[in-house]
């Protein structure tokens, strides 16, 4: 037995052509049990883990990723510059905003245009309330693959106020389309700043404190995710974990810090960074970047400046190209824009963080307990739209 | 005559059919009160009937049976389940008068059927032929064991203290004194109770983000409607022996004793209510090292505790 | 410290670099000295990689243009490494036993344009459905109305 978990031992370096396909398994499968962790799974999504369980442990974990491929990549070469956004932000759909303020970053760049300061500061507010929008699912849903489905519930109240705020500002609640190249696409009026600031308002008064209540510090979820999933510093790195992740073994890589872009330049914030992490510590990060995006709005809305709110792009970019990288929720997203003098993209390359995140899955979940599974897959905060794109 | 017509109607099967359908009402009902939404609400008023809408909804559907499946043991576990924890209820006095049966050993009757269980939950995943399935099974059997002794010790030390396995005796015999002696065992009990009916945080075996809901995993429709009452009434009837044995049972001032017994099972199942919507579920190994280490150490030396106590009043 | 970085690979290497944005170096590189170069920016802290990203230049006349993109963690910058390489040789060596986590990158460009990863140890197919295998579908040549899924009909 000793010989086959060596066997089955996974790394990238090891020189196995051929994956593990099941009937090649022979003499593992009289001990091994292959689990089909995924696709029709009340946890996965629409993906696929296969493990391969020796009683309660994991002996080895195989991604099976694809199941919502869109193509994104290649939609995009048949759009304009700005109808473009709309396959952008279709990457993710919890934080939207991110993807399109990076794709529009990106696309400006090229274009040479100066985006007004008014649409900076819109962008940047959108971009927080998609952060709040999708940490909110993601607290909700670690706490909820442990039994618990309180969070979510809870989660879920908050999220809608915001979503309400989005859907004054563009007529959507999810798939807004609303940052473009060149500015924003709407004005935002009066109303949807109230919005807004009641809805930071209803988390920060409301969500927040009877949130920490309960699930924050609670002993049966420390017990439960602490030393979980344990990526040191350095072997954070080294498997090229992205976003909470990342920072939550104590790398402080934040792209609004290190390469701001938008407001976020002249507004007041702190990276949050854990030392263990584990589970427990990613977890945490959410929570404290959902508190620290609350903040940032409220300054960026005292902060907003009169003025124009979009400028005109061209509608024929000149060859160029660029590489932007935005702090998306769930990570840092990069775009590799190239054009080719012509109305639309030529290409368009996107680094998701949740991908890079799923392959550093075989690593983690090595010689862990099965109940942990759920549990590591929910604190790395993948989204399969980003997997998969 | 007089017996069928209990057993039929008070405090029989339809009774009890009732009373498991509030229970599920009401279960949603207060988890739906935590989670700030408004839960079962059109069926009826208040979205009263919702369950029985939903029972009647599980009553409709196909039979489905998977090809590799055991046919004989997958179909017949259900009915095994069902009966073994039905006889559970004959034994519980809801009042002076509403009951079945009364013999001398009603407590011993009730532990010994509680104990019988993890093998036909077993059985259920290990039917189907399915990889979660016999997970949840094995799951099952490791967490019920592991619960059962607890159990026991703490319901023997009730009956060590009033000297008798009769559930009408013990209820007669009970006093505020007692509730308070017998109090460490009652807490024992209750949790030994949660982890023997896998209910929240203890529901491993059908941890549904990991072995999506365990041996019941491949059941469906009917079959799936009667197991699932029958871990209901398992816990139910738990929660009831609960309320005899340290709870004085229906006695209680002004109001008929049917309705304190009820109240009183009703404040246990809030309890459970309240621990569903607020702790996750621990892991398996966790769970092991609190029933062998914690749980049954503590029982056995609230055992020597009351039959210290027993020496000195007798 | 980009300034260093392109002394230093001027003086090791013998290749030019230039800026590509306000904290992007590009480094333009044969894909013999490939390994060589990523592993010597590896070793001068440029150790969390990002991606690699793909472009089909053959319409325009060109080839294939393979872009590694690596950061540095803590002087927050970027280095790109662009590989040019012509459509009749579509082949390169990996460098997924010295960054582990551009494995899956690699696979996912082989799959996308075909372009092999030589050392890979998964060239598999991984996001495409399995009857899209070599179709490729990233490239600039893909049509999407001639690439259908076999219908069960015609089998």
């Amino acid at each position: 037995m000793g010989n086959s978990i060596s066997l089955a031992g996974y790394t990238f370096v090891v020189e196995e052509s051929k994956e593990i396909s099941g009937e090649d398994l022979g003499l593992l499968q009289e001990k091994l049990l292959q689990l089909n962790w995924g696709v029709q799974h009340p946890a996965s999504g629409p993906m696929r883990l296969k493990l391969w369980v020796d009683g309660d442990e994991v002996v080895k974990v195989d991604p099976d990723i694809g199941y919502v491929l869109r193509l994104l990549e290649k939609l995009v070469e048949y759009r304009t510059w700005i109808n473009a956004v709309v396959n952008v932000e279709r990457a993710c759909f919890m934080d939207d905003f991110g993807t399109m303020a990076g794709y529009s970053i990106a696309a400006e760049k090229i274009a040479g245009v100066e985006v007004p300061k008014k649409a900076d500061y819109v962008r940047t507010i959108l971009c927080e309330g998609g952060r709040i929008v999708s940490h909110l699912i993601g607290l909700g849903s670690f706490v909820g693959v442990m039994g618990v489905h309180t969070p979510m519930q809870w989660a879920l109240i908050a999220r809608e106020k915001f979503l309400d705020a989005f859907e004054v500002y563009s007529g959507q609640r999810i798939a807004t389309a609303s940052i473009i190249p060149g500015g924003v696409r709407y004005e935002p009026t009066g109303k949807f700043i109230e919005k807004m600031i009641s809805a930071v308002d209803f988390l920060e008064k409301e969500f927040i404190p009877r949130y920490a209540e309960v699930f924050i510090d609670n002993p049966t979820l420390k017990l439960r995710s602490q030393g979980i999933g344990v990526v040191p510093k350095e072997k954070a790195v080294e498997l090229g974990l992205a976003g909470p992740a990342l920072r939550a073994s104590g790398v402080a890589s934040d792209v609004r810090k290190d390469y701001p872009y938008a407001a976020y330049g002249e507004l007041d914030f702190k990276v949050v960074t854990k030392e263990e992490g584990d589970a427990y510590a990613r977890y945490l990060v959410l929570w404290e970047e959902l508190i620290e995006s609350a903040k940032i709005i409220r300054q960026a809305i005292e902060g907003l400046p009169e003025g124009e709110w979009r400028t005109k792009f061209p509608i024929k970019v000149p060859p160029g190209e660029a590489y932007v990288n935005v702090e998306w929720a769930r990570g840092c997203f990069g775009f590799h824009l190239i054009s080719d003098g012509g109305t639309g993209p030529y290409r368009l390359k996107m680094r998701a963080p949740s991908f890079a995140n799923v392959w550093a899955l075989p690593e983690i979940m090595k010689n862990v307990k099965l109940a942990d599974v759920p549990v590591i897959f929910a604190s790395l905060y993948m989204c399969h739209g980003d997997i998969d794109r | 005559m007089e017996a069928w017509i209990k057993a039929i109607f008070f405090p029989g099967f339809l009774f009890l059919l009732v009373v498991f359908l509030t229970i599920f009402y009401l279960e949603r009902k207060v988890l739906a009160d935590v989670h700030l939404r408004t839960g079962p609400y059109y069926v009826g008023k208040w979205g009263i009937l919702q369950t029985t809408a939903d029972v009647f909804k599980l009553l409709q559907k196909e039979f489905v049976i998977q090809r590799r499946a055991n046919k004989l043991l997958f179909s017949l576990i259900p009915f095994v389940a069902f009966l073994m924890v039905a006889i559970l209820i004959a034994f519980i006095p809801f009042s002076e008068h509403s009951y079945i049966v009364s013999t001398s050993f009603d407590l011993l009757v009730i532990l010994a059927l509680v104990t019988g269980m993890p093998p036909v939950f077993f059985y259920a995943g290990w039917a189907s032929k399915s990889k979660y399935s016999f997970i949840g099974g094995l799951r099952v059997v490791n967490q019920m064991i592991s619960g059962e002794i607890p159990l026991w010790l703490s319901a023997l030390a009730a009956a060590v203290f009033y000297g008798t396995l009769n559930h009408l005796q013990i209820v007669h015999e009970s006093s505020w004194l007692g509730f308070f002696i017998l109090l460490p065992a009652f807490l024992i009990f209750i949790t030994a109770t949660l982890i023997v009916t896998d209910r929240p945080p203890f529901d491993i075996p059908e941890a549904e983000q990991e072995v999506v809901y365990g041996f019941l995993t491949e059941f469906g429709g009917f079959n799936y409607a009667i197991l699932a009452v029958a871990k209901l009434i398992e816990l139910f009837a738990l929660f009831s022996v609960a309320v005899i044995l340290f709870l004085g049972g229906f006695k209680g001032p002004i109001l008929p004793g049917i309705v304190w017994f009820f109240v009183k099972v009703a404040v246990l199942y809030l309890f459970t209510f309240v621990v569903r919507a607020s702790t996750p579920r621990i892991r398996m190994d966790q769970l092991l090292r609190f029933c062998w280490k914690v749980l049954t150490p503590v029982a056995l030396l609230n055992l020597a505790f009351i039959i210290l106590v027993k020496m000195f009043i007798s | 410290m980009l300034e260093e970085i392109k002394e230093k690979v001027k003086a090791e290497f013998g290749l030019e670099s230039k800026g590509y944005d306000t904290n992007i170096l590009l480094i333009e590189c044969e894909r013999e000295r490939l390994r060589d170069l990523v592993k010597f920016l590896k070793n001068n802290g440029f150790s969390y990689p990002h991606t690699v990203s793909v472009v089909d230049y053959t319409p325009k006349g060109g080839g294939f243009q393979v872009n590694y993109i690596l950061e540095n963690l803590n002087e927050k910058k970027f280095v790109m490494v662009r590989v040019n390489l012509s459509s009749e040789d579509l082949t390169v060596p990996t460098v997924s036993d010295i960054f582990p986590p551009l494995q899956p990158h690699e696979r996912e460009a082989w799959e996308m344009f075909g372009v092999e990863f030589i050392g890979n140890p998964r060239l598999e197919v991984m996001l495409l459905p399995d009857w899209a295998e070599g179709l490729f579908p990233l490239r600039k040549s893909y049509d999407f109305e001639k690439h259908r899924k076999p219908s069960k009909e015609k089998k």
